[in-house]
């Protein structure tokens, strides 16, 4: 038994916090109810309509805002509801379970107000009465012809005496045309440099109509409803009052955001997966699982599942480690954007297999939302960071990776990740733009392997953990003898890769051990989950064996929880039975 | 443990960090060239903090280096540091 | 604009004596022959192409190996004529209602013939159609092919099936109340249901026309990195970016080999085809599938955002995974990729490989469709190709890294067949065998290749076997930057000639740069 302390507790009866969150979340779930009621506010019938249309999910963004998502976007210390990160990912969660482009479409305003949050100051206030009044806002960062290089922007933003003027145009930005407002990334100084670039709240209400123009939504393959469009600026003045955080520090703001956000994102990727799980364990999917027919497709789905909970570990792990770890947010951020799309992108590949042309099929029965959710789901693993972008993150961290500092205190690591969480509270001004020695999290993982002999696991288990183990080392050695390089060969992508998983592996453990204690789900039973989960990454990473029992009986415990109205998760009591059922 | 060290020890030792770096060649640029016109660029220069602390045993943030973005700035930067430490 | 093109031919269907035996008046000679002339219709327009060749190609073979003698020659006739017959695919759960498992077309047997009754699997390029291949069961249970003539037999209803990718491939599903069809035009039973993919010889010729696709988008990709700027340089100066189009090519080469293997099988060795065909139905896809995804990598908003001029690779994505509704990449084609590996397991090579099945250039044999077969020789001694001592040499003398690569992949094979299968695990060694087979597809036509061929030319081949050791041991090893340097320029020189990827080489028949 661990016990359970979390540095940034705050006050206030733990146990009530911790019932008030999956309150919440049930509450939630109810209010959204079933997606197969047509009647719905977020049908799955209705969702697939607005796709066929390519228009946006009106309903559903009304519905979200009617119950008060937004709130739950903005700071308790700003107004709102956010104390703890944990719940607005699986509010977030609930929505993409039933439709990505709405929990894309209406999540992107935490995207779009989070530069506020960690600067703070009086942009913040500005930003929670946005926020709080439902309106949506975007995120300015990106300008056509530049991709992820933020750096090299072009939009400027003359900063006088009361006011600010905006010259220039951001693309492709989510909402950019129905949102209220806009968090640019803008030139406030004529010379190169990182500190040339500033953070300016474009509120359309307060700007002259006439100094904004657009640019046409994009035809998307995928969550094909969102606008995703363009705006420019000739002459947008703004008050001075409308700058966020210090002049220079938008670049610095920006990256620290995107530490929370690309962790958040892993949100998205599980409400996805949700979805493909519950398309193909439906009896209506056509799809034969029973035991002894065809192998196949157990093991293919089997392996699926694994893939989930692996990405849940991940994304989990990321969520609370905001709050316990925040100056390893730098590169475990990188981590869990590059791990958890991933992983739901194999999933969906490998059930795509198994429904063959069902996979293919549009319309509004059988397997025929598969599609849609296959081309929704894949936006996750492109924007905000592609996994490109991620592994360069990674690549830029060996140095502080490969630093040895005698590993960190493993009880540490295992109580940061101990379930139900306790109160939690942001704050950004522990980020860093980078790590001092990488992630305590990976280097604990030999002692987390260890941690696993205790005597409950199969022997088999605890051999694949240790291997896991092994190889960290040895993936350590090839980080400590690349050479700098700002141009990486490809050689360190393979590496940084291996260094990712290797790091799933260790969330998986250690969300395990801390865990392994308490009253969790149907899939902890004698530790199924994880057995699987090792067997799939070592597997991943050419070692091990297939673990072809271990991923036979997930995919039995699964099957059972998902017939009880359950969705398939390592987390308890934050979806409701009876809406599913 | 702090040890004192000079403004040139330190602008020398930048210097052979930003060869090593091997985007510029020796003497083509000054104390006064901005960092990101020797091949680092804001994310990469970052690094530059990692190799600071090592040489140093100094805490710093990394944002240290866009603050001071050139070798001679830089050297001051991190020399007032080291001093405030002491 | 794209910078592949329409050729001459556009919009004009192949002509019906294309898929006609020559014994039966048409030209269907040669197989690889055919797949040339088709693939620069897969280049241009996948939609079409799979509405224009599925139907004619699986419908008529399906004709020419069940049919009789009147039978084969009244759908030739028809097809030498300028008609056409339709066919099916793989029964998919309809859109829009509960499955119709239950709705399977039933035939029962009346006097003179047989009265239909029921839904029809999804039917290709139906409307239109003069003669339709229906697939049915009788009152034994037993399946029945059925010649049907929609515009003389009334009383049938259509339902679209809308799909994500090739939608301008029209796919209907018919519902037939009381149909009355001549006893004439049944052939069978059958054992095999031709619309699950299962036919042979779709098997190899689909994933061959597929490679057009990838063709296809590497054109697209080239441009695009050489023009998109990022960090004061283009994509295409970027080790990373210049890993991911060189594995796309690489792909695009292994299942390209892998393909023609098949379809010249369908001809030297026929009685074998059917586990070589299997092999490239649901490997070639895997392949065509992953270096889809490398370019999505790296057209990645464009891609997902339909950016012009590069919209066109958006389709592309959505087509090549639509062949899944052909039955590319299908786990009932690995099952018998997976029997013909345990075969190889108990048995071994057997005799060596018909060289003939990895050459371009020898003659082969008319193909006879009726001596198509499940046979595991063929199979079986691809996959033994490794242990061939001129194989040996010839690498040992024509490149270094070729013989110890080689040599690996002997023994990844020999510790598979050493070890058992655990339960449960049989798809994975399945998988392991096709990717086995596949490698001594590629040994074999670079073995084969002419001289001054790029076949003929070590880099590919070894870039190959480092892709696919990658996929047994689950370890991922890039290619070397001397390896990808090698892929692009190749990629960049067929751009500039106008030619495909692919290994044929043929000249794209216009051309329109960006």
């Amino acid at each position: 038994m661990v016990a359970v302390t979390n540095a940034s507790y705050s006050g206030g009866s733990s146990d009530a916090s911790a019932a008030t969150v999956t309150a919440t979340a049930m509450r939630f779930d109810r209010h959204l109810g079933n997606p197969r009621d047509d009647a719905s506010a977020m049908s799955f019938r209705r969702s697939l309509e607005r796709d066929r249309e390519a228009a946006f999910p009106a309903e559903a963004a009304t519905a979200l805002d009617a119950w008060g998502l937004p709130r739950y976007y903005i700071p308790r210390e700003f107004g709102g509801e956010l104390d703890g990160l944990l719940l607005p990912a699986q509010l977030v969660r609930h929505v993409a379970r039933r439709d990505l482009t709405a929990a894309v479409g209406h999540g992107k305003t935490f995207l779009g107000a989070v530069c506020a949050w960690v600067a703070r100051g009086p942009a913040a206030e500005r930003m929670a009465s946005i926020v709080s009044a439902g309106r949506p806002v975007s995120w300015g960062l990106t300008e056509q012809g530049r991709g992820s290089d933020l750096s090299s922007s072009a939009t400027t933003a003359s900063l006088g005496a009361d006011h600010i003027v905006l010259d220039g145009g951001k693309w492709p930005i989510g909402n950019a045309t129905r949102g209220r407002a806009m968090t640019v990334l803008a030139r406030t100084d004529s010379s190169p440099g990182p500190r040339a670039l500033s953070l300016v709240l474009v509120d359309k209400e307060r700007v002259d109509p006439s100094s904004l123009s657009y640019r046409p939504r994009l035809q998307l393959h995928g969550i094909r409803g969102a606008d995703i469009s363009g705006i420019d600026f000739t002459g947008t003045r703004v008050d001075a009052g409308a700058l966020i955080g210090a002049p220079g520090q938008g670049l610095e703001l920006v990256l620290k955001s995107l530490q929370l956000t690309r962790t958040l994102c892993s949100a998205l990727s599980l409400g996805s997966a949700d979805q493909a799980i519950d398309i193909v364990l439906n009896p209506e999917s056509g799809v034969d699982l029973r035991p002894g027919k065809r192998t196949g497709q157990r093991a293919i789905v089997g392996r699926a599942i694994a893939d989930l909970l692996f990405a849940e570990a991940v994304g989990y792990t990321g969520v609370r480690h905001i709050h316990s770890v925040p100056e390893e947010m730098a590169l475990e951020s990188a981590f869990v954007k590059f791990l958890v799309p991933d992983a739901v992108d194999l999933m969906y590949r490998d059930l795509a297999r198994v429904l063959g042309g069902g996979a293919q099929v549009i319309g509004t029965g059988g397997t025929s939302r598969f599609e849609k959710a296959s081309r929704d789901n894949r936006v996750v693993g492109i924007f905000d960071g592609n996994s490109v972008v991620n592994l360069n993150v990674m690549i830029n961290e060996f140095p502080n990776i490969a630093k040895d500092d005698g590993g960190a205190a493993l009880e540490d690591v295992i109580a940061s990740l101990g379930h139900p969480a306790h109160a939690e509270r942001l704050e950004p001004g522990r980020l860093r733009l980078m790590t001092r020695r990488g992630s305590s999290l990976l280097r604990a993982l030999p002692g987390l392997a260890d941690a696993l002999d205790d005597g409950r696991l199969p022997r088999q288990t605890v051999a694949v953990a240790a291997e896991l183990a092994a190889e960290l080392g040895r993936v350590l050695d090839a980080v400590r003898s690349t050479p700098r390089a700002a141009r990486p060969p490809t050689d360190d992508f393979v590496v940084a890769e291996r260094l990712a998983l290797l790091f799933g592996a260790a969330a998986s453990i250690a969300v395990y051990v801390a865990n392994r204690d308490r009253p969790m789900t149907g899939l902890w039973t004698d530790g199924a989950w994880l057995r699987a989960v090792l067997s799939r990454v070592a597997s991943r990473l050419g070692l091990g064996s297939s673990g072809a029992g271990d991923i036979d009986e997930l995919l039995q415990l699964a099957a059972a929880e998902h017939r009880g109205g359950l969705p398939v998760s390592l987390l308890p009591d934050w979806a409701d039975a009876e809406v599913w059922r | 443990m702090s040890v004192s060290i000079t403004h040139t020890e330190l602008e020398e030792w930048l210097t052979a960090r930003v060869l090593a770096y091997g985007k510029v060649e020796e003497g083509s640029f000054t104390l006064d060239t901005p960092l990101t016109q020797l091949g680092l660029d804001s994310v990469y220069a970052l690094t530059l903090c990692g190799d600071i602390e090592d040489a140093y045993e100094i805490d710093v943030d990394p944002v240290i280096v866009w603050d001071f973005p050139t070798i001679r700035l830089l050297a001051g930067g991190l020399a007032d540091q080291m001093r405030a430490a002491a | 604009m794209t910078a592949v093109i329409a050729p001459a031919v556009e919009r004009a269907r192949i002509a019906g004596a294309a898929f006609v035996p020559p014994s039966l008046g048409g030209r269907w000679d040669s197989t690889l022959e055919l797949v040339t002339q088709l693939r620069p219709l897969f280049r241009a327009d996948p939609s079409r192409a799979t509405a224009d060749v599925w139907s004619s190609l699986t419908a008529a073979s399906a004709v020419w190996i069940a049919g009789d003698a009147a039978q084969r020659r009244r759908v030739a006739d028809l097809m030498c004529a300028g008609g056409r017959i339709a066919g099916g695919i793989a029964h998919i759960a309809p859109a829009g209602g509960a499955a119709g498992h239950g709705q399977e077309l039933r035939a029962e047997a009346i006097e003179g013939g047989w009265r239909v009754s029921g839904r029809t699997s999804p039917l290709v390029d139906v409307v239109g159609a003069d003669l339709v291949l229906l697939a049915a069961r009788t009152g034994d249970g037993e399946r029945m092919l059925l010649l049907w003539e929609p515009a003389s037999v009334g009383v049938a209803s259509g339902e679209r099936v809308a799909t994500a990718g090739l939608t301008g491939c029209p796919i209907d599903m018919v519902t037939l109340t009381d149909v009355v069809i001549d006893a004439e035009s049944g052939l069978g039973p059958v054992e095999v249901d031709p619309w699950a993919g299962a036919s042979i010889i779709g098997r190899a010729v689909m994933p061959a026309l597929a490679v057009a696709i990838v063709d296809s988008a590497l054109h697209l990709a080239l441009p695009y990195a050489q023009g998109r700027r990022l960090y004061q340089g283009a994509i295409i100066d970027l080790p990373h970016a210049r890993g991911l189009l060189a594995e796309a090519r690489t792909d695009l080469l292994i299942a390209d080999a892998l393909a023609a293997t098949a379809v010249r099988a369908l001809h030297a060795t026929p009685e074998g085809a059917a586990p070589v065909a299997a092999a490239s139905a649901y490997l070639a896809p895997q392949l065509l599938n992953d270096a889809m995804r490398n370019l999505s990598v790296l057209f990645g908003s464009t891609f997902y955002g339909s950016v012009e001029p590069y919209a066109e690779f958006e389709t592309m994505v959505r087509d090549l995974a639509a062949m899944s509704l052909v039955g590319l990449g299908s786990l009932e084609a690995l099952t018998v990729v997976g029997e013909a590996g345990e075969t190889f397991s108990e048995r071994g090579a057997g005799s060596p490989s018909d060289r003939r099945i990895f050459s371009a250039s020898d003659e082969l044999p008319r193909l006879v469709p009726g001596s198509l077969g499940f046979g595991d020789r063929t199979a079986s001694a691809i996959i033994g190709h490794f242990d061939d001592q001129e194989i040996r040499t010839l690498a040992r003398r024509r490149a270094d890294r070729l013989e110890p690569a080689i040599l690996r992949l002997a023994e990844l094979r020999d510790r598979l067949v050493a070890t058992t299968a655990e339960n449960g695990a049989e798809l994975d060694r399945a998988g392991a065998f096709a990717l086995l087979l596949a490698a001594g597809a590629c040994i074999g036509t670079w073995a084969e290749a002419a001289t001054d061929t790029v076949a003929s030319a070590p880099e590919w081949l070894e870039a190959a076997l480092v892709r696919i050791e990658s996929r047994l041991t689950g370890r991922r090893r890039a290619l070397s930057e001397a390896a990808a340097d090698a892929g692009i320029a190749d990629i960049a020189s067929c751009a500039a000639e106008l030619r495909s990827i692919a290994f044929e080489r043929s000249t794209l028949t216009t051309g329109t740069t960006l």
